[in-house]
């Protein structure tokens, strides 16, 4: 366990996502079988207990709750198998619970953003409670909450070994003579959920040691025992004195612990034997809480896990990502320094055959250095996709639509920050596909020759440095004379002008524009497609659309792999340097002085193929004290960058090169230098520094005239 | 290629002349920068080392004082001209002095680089004048005649 409060919360968070993750995966699977395995049915109970488990730890009550009152509803199915639930209200069940999986994901969210978490849990509450009742009054099984064969309670958990202890004040006795070596721990006063927090403890000793017996037991699921371990602390039993040293770090490590002592019950025997009576009264409370005999049942499902086959050790770890991002930049000037050092001038006219031949070695390793730790950042776009099933599920319940989704090549891989960026552009895409692709009745679609389920088809696959995504739907295409009148009335098209279909297409993608004349729940607030194709271009891809009509659409996203590295076209103005992204480029021409066109204000233009673009001098706007003034000697470099297309007039083109970004040292961002394009640097091959442009904000910080 | 020669200054305090340990308690030992025939003084533990004949990059969008930024080893650095920051005339041929300020580490251009003195904290005085001069924390007199202004760095960036 990490040392601040903050890295706990960390392993939280994650932990959590990872276990929605897969609940949301476990329930997709069963409501396409209509029904629960075994597996799955222990696979929720054991995530719902390890969610509430963890959220008590970390007061994070609602979330506590909630998946306590799950677990419950899954205990009942897990005792009586599935058959418990009539198939009638199968359907409610998958729908509870997959409101309950957005319930976590909200409080989660909330936590991420330091918000504080819902109070009002009632209605989802209530709605597992009734579901509960629901299934015991048709099942006739009972409430496990009030399972009452408390009497024949005790034997289960009696039949190893029968709690039988000292009374608050003394120090406790073993239940089992087997076990006599103990650890006394007690928790901070005031700390709640007492007996969750003993059952952290109990995971994190498992760790060392998985045989051993406490007081009081089954913690996990009897809270009344909290009461008792406040009051007389919580023991843990050893058979062997080495088995309880060891697990001394576990019993630190654990949350809230204020003190803790080790016993050892030899030289106690006398005491307990003098004490016969308050050890029958510690007896009766065991017996005497009716959860007590569904949950010492329940008990050894997790514990059997955890305890029964060795531990498979962990082949992942989890690393913070600021770490690879330094390990990079590392690599990264090794590599360039590698190449200081190999063409340095110093060299010029040395025949060195040994120098040559293990400087070709070192290349060859600094670029395995580099895959290897590229490859690190990389991470398979499998949960992207995986969470489209959702909505495509949801989706389709709620609009009436059946369709299924096909994923290729989930496991392609892509750096993290792009994972995290595309996401909401997929999920845009695929929800324009289920609402406004695919047609509105089935019988639409059969009429069109077409299976009646519709199918969205997600794919990612890897081309070079690019890995292109593509959302493509069977349902009924963009019709591109509705687009083109759409986009003549929003003023977006020239009604005289000729557009190609793939100019018409592209009107989609502009802000303002929705298709729909309806607005819906899911897609349709205008901010659409617009916002797909920025959120892409923030992460370095392109956005294309290409559609037949009546045959289905595609929207294919290209994504570089990385943005640690990026293609650049190096320019000069006058001895400075720059990059600008490759992608961003349109042309570069060479004009002449007749070329510039100038508006009254003197600002300058450039007619290219029927457009009028302005040109923006890279010397001027930058302050650049060398550089060219006159257009016939430097180069018009033509570029577009969001809804922008300008001309940024420079010196000279050096030539296309893969760079590292770098970002800018903080103290020169403070001076805002990002409004005005330059994004960041890169260090060139000779170790000089080119400044990265983003050309969005280089023409917003022109035309604002801030200088 | 942009040649850089690093002069690894002695640190100890021995070259500095100081040997007494008491002294050495209640001093703080500064690196002596020279700009426009002032000595100013900064904390000897924040540097971090000195660069001779190293290329400056132009930084465009900032205020004239920050020069632009260098490549150390892979690090890019800010350079702030103390003269230029002090409203003093620019001078060629510098020598960068690459302070640790906080989290970041920042380059500052001066004329020279002196020596290291270990100064008494009893004898660093206040700064008598309220003038823009705002990032001298203290100022006293060097044994060997002189006066020393004590440079606070944090201030130089953020003041």
């Amino acid at each position: 366990m990490g040392s601040g409060n903050d890295s706990i919360l960390d392993m939280y968070l994650y932990e959590t996502n990872t276990l929605l993750e897969q609940l949301d995966g476990i329930l997709l699977a069963a409501e396409q079988a209509d029904t629960f395995s075994d597996d799955s049915v222990n696979e929720i109970f054991r995530i719902m207990h390890t969610i509430k488990g963890s959220s008590a730890m970390m007061e994070f009550n609602s979330l506590m709750t909630v998946a306590h009152r799950i677990e419950d509803l899954f205990f009942i199915i897990r005792e009586k198998t599935i058959d418990v639930v009539p198939e009638a209200l199968r359907p409610e069940l998958f729908d509870m619970i997959f409101q309950a999986v957005d319930f976590f994901r909200g409080e989660i969210e909330k936590v991420e953003n330091g918000e504080p978490l819902s109070v009002s849990i009632d209605s989802i509450v209530d709605k597992i409670n009734s579901l509960i009742d629901k299934i015991q009054g048709g099942g006739g099984a009972e409430k496990p909450a009030e399972a009452p064969p408390a009497p024949a309670g005790a034997p289960p958990s009696a039949g190893e070994e029968p709690p039988a202890e000292s009374p608050a004040g003394e120090a406790p006795v073993p239940s089992d003579k087997a076990y006599p070596f103990g650890i006394h721990a007690f928790f901070d006063e005031g700390s709640g959920m007492e007996n969750l927090r003993a059952f952290m403890m109990l995971n994190g000793i498992r760790d060392y040691c998985s045989d051993f017996i406490c007081y009081p037991e089954n913690v996990e699921s009897d809270s009344s025992t909290a009461e008792i371990i406040a009051d007389q602390g919580f023991v843990v039993w050893f058979r062997t004195k080495e088995d309880r040293d060891g697990v001394v770090p576990a019993v630190k490590n654990a949350g809230s612990v204020r003190s803790y002592q080790s016993v050892d019950a030899k030289a106690e025997e006398p005491k307990s034997a003098a004490a016969p009576a308050p050890a029958q009264e510690a007896a009766a409370p065991a017996a005497a809480p009716a959860p007590a005999a569904p949950a010492a049942k329940a008990a050894p499902a997790p514990a059997a896990a955890s305890a029964g086959a060795p531990h498979p050790k962990e082949s992942l770890i989890s690393v913070n990502l600021s770490k690879l991002d330094q390990l990079m930049a590392v690599v990264s000037e090794i590599v360039i320094t590698e190449s200081m050092v190999t063409s340095s001038p110093d060299l010029k006219g040395l025949r060195l055959d040994n120098f040559t031949k293990s400087a070709r070695d070192l290349r060859k390793l600094t670029d395995d250095l580099q895959d290897v730790s590229m490859s690190l950042r990389m991470v398979p776009v499998s949960s992207t996709f995986q969470k489209m099933n959702r909505i495509v599920r949801d989706m389709s319940k709620k609009l009436g639509k059946r369709a299924k989704l096909t994923l290729i090549g989930e496991n392609t891989e892509v750096d993290k920050t792009i994972v995290d960026g595309i996401g909401d552009p997929i999920m845009h895409i695929v929800r324009n596909s289920m609402d406004h692709g695919l047609e509105e009745t089935e019988a639409e679609r059969i009429a069109a020759g077409k299976d009646p389920v519709g199918e969205i088809i997600l794919s990612a696959r890897h081309t070079g440095s690019e890995v292109i995504i593509e959302i493509k739907d069977d349902g009924k295409g963009a019709d591109t004379q509705a687009i083109l009148n759409k986009a003549i009335r929003q003023g977006l098209a020239d009604p005289d002008h000729e557009y190609s279909q793939k100019d018409i297409l592209g009107f989609m993608m502009m802000p303002g524009f929705s298709t729909n004349t309806q607005v819906t729940e899911f897609s349709g607030r205008g901010v659409g497609m617009d916002v797909v194709k920025k959120n892409v271009a923030d992460v370095g891809g392109t956005v294309s659309i290409s559609s037949e009509w009546g045959r289905g659409m595609t929207t294919t996203l290209k994504i570089p792999l990385t943005m640690a590295i990026m293609d650049g076209m190096e320019v000069s103005v006058g001895s400075t340097l720059f990059t600008i992204p490759i992608n961003s480029i349109i042309s570069s021409i060479k004009v002449t002085e007749a070329d510039i066109i100038y508006d009254p204000a003197r600002g300058e233009m450039t007619k290219q193929r029927d457009n009028y673009y302005p040109v923006v001098r890279a010397k001027d706007l930058f302050q650049i004290p060398d550089g060219r003034d006159n257009v016939e000697e430097g180069i018009l470099i033509w570029v577009e960058a969001g809804e922008k297309s300008y001309c940024l007039f420079v010196d000279e083109l050096l030539g296309e090169q893969q760079i590292v970004v770098k970002p800018l040292p903080p103290y020169v961002n403070s001076f805002n230098v990002k409004d005005y394009g330059i994004s960041g640097c890169s260090i060139l091959g000779d170790g000089s520094i080119s400044l990265i442009l983003d050309m969005a904000n280089v023409y917003n910080g022109n035309v604002q005239g801030a200088f | 290629m942009s040649e850089h020669t690093e002069n690894n200054m002695d640190l100890t305090p021995a070259a500095a002349g100081v040997t007494d340990e008491d002294l050495e308690s209640q001093s703080t030992r500064y690196m002596i920068g020279i700009s426009d025939g002032l000595r100013y003084g900064i904390d000897a533990e924040k540097v971090e080392t000195i660069l001779t004949d190293h290329t400056i990059t132009h930084m465009p969008c900032v205020p004239e004082y920050v020069r632009g930024i260098v490549n150390l080893r892979g690090q890019i650095l800010p350079v702030i001209d103390l003269r230029l920051r002090l409203g003093k005339p620019p001078k060629d041929g510098c020598i960068i002095m690459v302070v640790n300020v906080g989290s970041e580490s920042v380059s500052i251009l001066v004329d020279s680089v002196e020596k290291m003195v270990a100064v008494p904290h009893s004898i660093i005085l206040p700064m008598p004048t309220q003038n823009h001069q705002k990032i001298i924390s203290g100022m006293c007199s060097l044994p060997e005649g002189g006066t020393l202004l004590i440079l606070d760095c944090e201030l130089l960036l953020h003041g």
